[in-house]
């Protein structure tokens, strides 16, 4: 026991290690605070643009453009957005590789064949001939269920990869470039024997979009992700031991071999869900802990609220301008990510490279 | 294999010897085959992971080093011990510890910002915040400067000495075990070769773990290995 250790303790250092503390919560406040007003800027744009005012009295009443349409779309976008920030973050702890997240290792592509498969050969879509809502999903359940499946085969790799053959990052990321191409592959067989409405939708499907989304896709992914949300939240510490490596972990008593698998499958999860109602959608999950770890460190008890709201911020953000950019026109916000996500996915790699040689 | 409160036990041997294992099958790390490993007459393998992490603090060779600051990879230490999130009386401790180590004025800097003596001291500070009975040090001194190598020994030493603790590290370098241990433990080929106080150290017994020849001399009343 180390009961004696109460030498030089003195109470100048509590202002200091609080201030510190209070810098990185302020940080979360103003990035909470900018995810609203960025959310109301966002539901007052579009084809009919909305006063702030206008936004807030239809939501009130529970009518109109702002209520019907806007607000589901900015909403699932804060939920996605948070949810791929969370599960990216996760995912850089547990697999110890800066470059993970659901895009870069083939989870969203595994998923979207699965759900895809779960379209054209197990009914779960009914079909149309309008334009890019070619396909309604009319059991969303199992377009989810068969997204986690394929998206589960992704992970095994990953995992079996990472723990048992102890591979360099890069070739983590590689290996998600693989599994990737090959759910892509995949993809395309599916189109072969899809209909021409169904090719069109999927094909527009693999971008990533939010124009599709409902209440019920909302109360889903909502449900689903809430209590992810919180375990992610709930094992900070344990994120902050794996962190410090496998074995100081292990020694403080962090059941590593249990954590990895969790989080990979619940981040697997997070991914199927979006990507069986909105597409791919690349690199909000590299985006945003980034971002966050810039500016407030690495410790996950603030990483991943923060991450949270900034990924919300990025989707919300990308969203808008995939809307409004080229409008009438709406492009898919997947384009918007990716255009964003893909110089940093490259500086990142570069500055790797760079500090082991 | 015993060890006592306050004492400072040094298991020794070429590379290879399993003298890593060795450390790792007292933490738990890694599972053993055989044998019983108690602390205070508890069997450690009936207790859960954060039971053993409460009575072993464990100091890695090789740090990862988190853009997190020196205070807070203090603090982690407290891990066994935090249900939601860390108490007063967790961070009390951990101010306690970083004073008690010198680490006041790098308490708010990140780790990847201080010097590889310094992140061992916090690596200690770390383990010590557990409130152990049993300290595990794996090679405490390898990449440090002479200098720093002794900063290290004493400031453990020093901690074991006044806490109601005991410390049982690798070491590579004999002399510097041998100025700072009280029992020694030759390991050959994964087994103990020979284990006891300073008059183990004999220019036998060297060689014959090592395969070198030694010459032993007596400095201030500690064994000085002279290899010829």
């Amino acid at each position: 026991m180390v009961k004696s250790l109460t030498i030089n303790s003195t109470k100048e250092d509590a202002p200091d290690y609080l201030k510190y503390i209070g810098k990185k919560v302020l940080f979360i406040t103003v990035c909470a605070v900018a995810l609203l007003l960025v959310a109301l800027f966002a539901l007052s744009l579009g084809s009919a643009n909305l006063s702030v005012a206008e936004v807030i009295s239809q939501i009130l009443s529970q009518s109109g453009i702002a209520w019907s349409i806007r607000l589901p779309r900015v909403l699932v976008a804060v939920v996605a957005g948070a949810m791929l920030a969370v599960a990216g973050a996760v995912m850089q702890c547990i697999l110890k590789n800066h470059l993970s997240e659901p895009y870069t290792l083939g989870l969203s592509q595994a998923a979207a064949f699965g759900a895809a498969f779960a379209i054209v050969f197990l009914g779960a879509g009914s079909t149309f001939s309008n334009a890019k809502d070619a396909v309604i999903v009319s059991n969303q359940y199992t377009v989810a269920l068969c997204a986690f499946c394929f998206s589960l085969i992704s992970t095994a790799v990953i995992l079996v990869l990472t723990r048992l053959t102890r591979v360099s990052p890069e070739a983590i990321v590689l290996s998600g470039v693989v599994m990737g191409s090959v759910f892509g592959a995949a993809l395309t067989a599916v189109q072969y024997f899809a209909s021409d409405v169904q090719i069109a939708s999927i094909v527009y499907w693999t971008f990533g979009d939010l124009s599709r989304i409902t209440w019920d896709n909302l109360a889903l992914i909502g449900t689903a992700s809430l209590p992810v949300l919180i375990y992610f939240i709930y094992n900070r510490w344990n994120y902050n031991a794996l962190d410090a490596g496998i074995d100081t972990a292990s020694s403080l008593g962090v059941n590593v071999n249990r954590h990895v698998i969790v989080g990979m499958v619940l981040s697997s999860l997070i991914a199927a869900l979006i990507v069986s109602m909105m597409g791919v959608i690349g690199f909000v999950g590299l985006l945003a802990p980034h971002m966050v770890r810039r500016v407030i460190g690495s410790d996950n008890r603030f990483v991943l609220p923060a991450s949270a709201l900034v990924g919300a911020l990025i989707l919300v953000v990308s969203d808008t301008i995939a809307r409004t950019i080229i409008a009438p026109l709406i492009l898919p916000v997947g384009v918007i990510t990716s255009f964003m996500g893909g110089p940093l996915f490259l500086y990142i790699l570069i500055r790797g490279y760079r500090k082991r040689n | 294999m015993d060890v006592k409160v306050h004492e400072v036990l040094a298991i020794l041997g070429p590379n290879g010897a399993g003298k890593t294992t060795l450390l790792k099958c007292i933490n738990g790390l890694l599972k053993k085959k055989i044998g019983i490993i108690m602390v205070d007459e508890e069997d450690l393998s009936k207790l859960t992971k954060t039971e053993v992490a409460k009575r072993i603090g464990y100091v890695p060779q090789r740090a990862e080093v988190p853009k997190i600051t020196v205070f807070d990879s203090v603090l982690l230490g407290r891990k066994p011990h935090i249900t939601w999130d860390a108490s007063t009386k967790d961070i009390q401790i951990a101010k306690d510890v970083v004073s008690r180590l010198g680490l006041d004025a790098l308490s708010l800097k990140y780790i990847d910002e201080i010097s590889g003596g310094e992140l061992q001291k916090v690596q200690i500070a770390r383990a010590l915040v557990q409130e152990p009975k049993v300290l595990l040090l794996d090679e405490p001194t390898s990449n440090l400067d002479l200098c720093n190598q002794h900063r290290i020994m004493a400031t453990l030493v020093d901690v074991v000495k006044r806490n109601d603790l005991a410390a049982i590290m690798t070491m590579h370098d004999l002399n510097l075990a041998m100025q700072y241990s009280d029992k020694f433990i030759l390991l050959k080929e994964g087994k103990i070769f020979a284990a006891g106080s300073h008059e183990i150290i004999t220019p036998k017994n060297i060689g014959a773990v090592y395969n070198l020849s030694v010459s032993v001399a007596n400095y201030l009343g500690r064994p000085i290995i002279i290899p010829i």
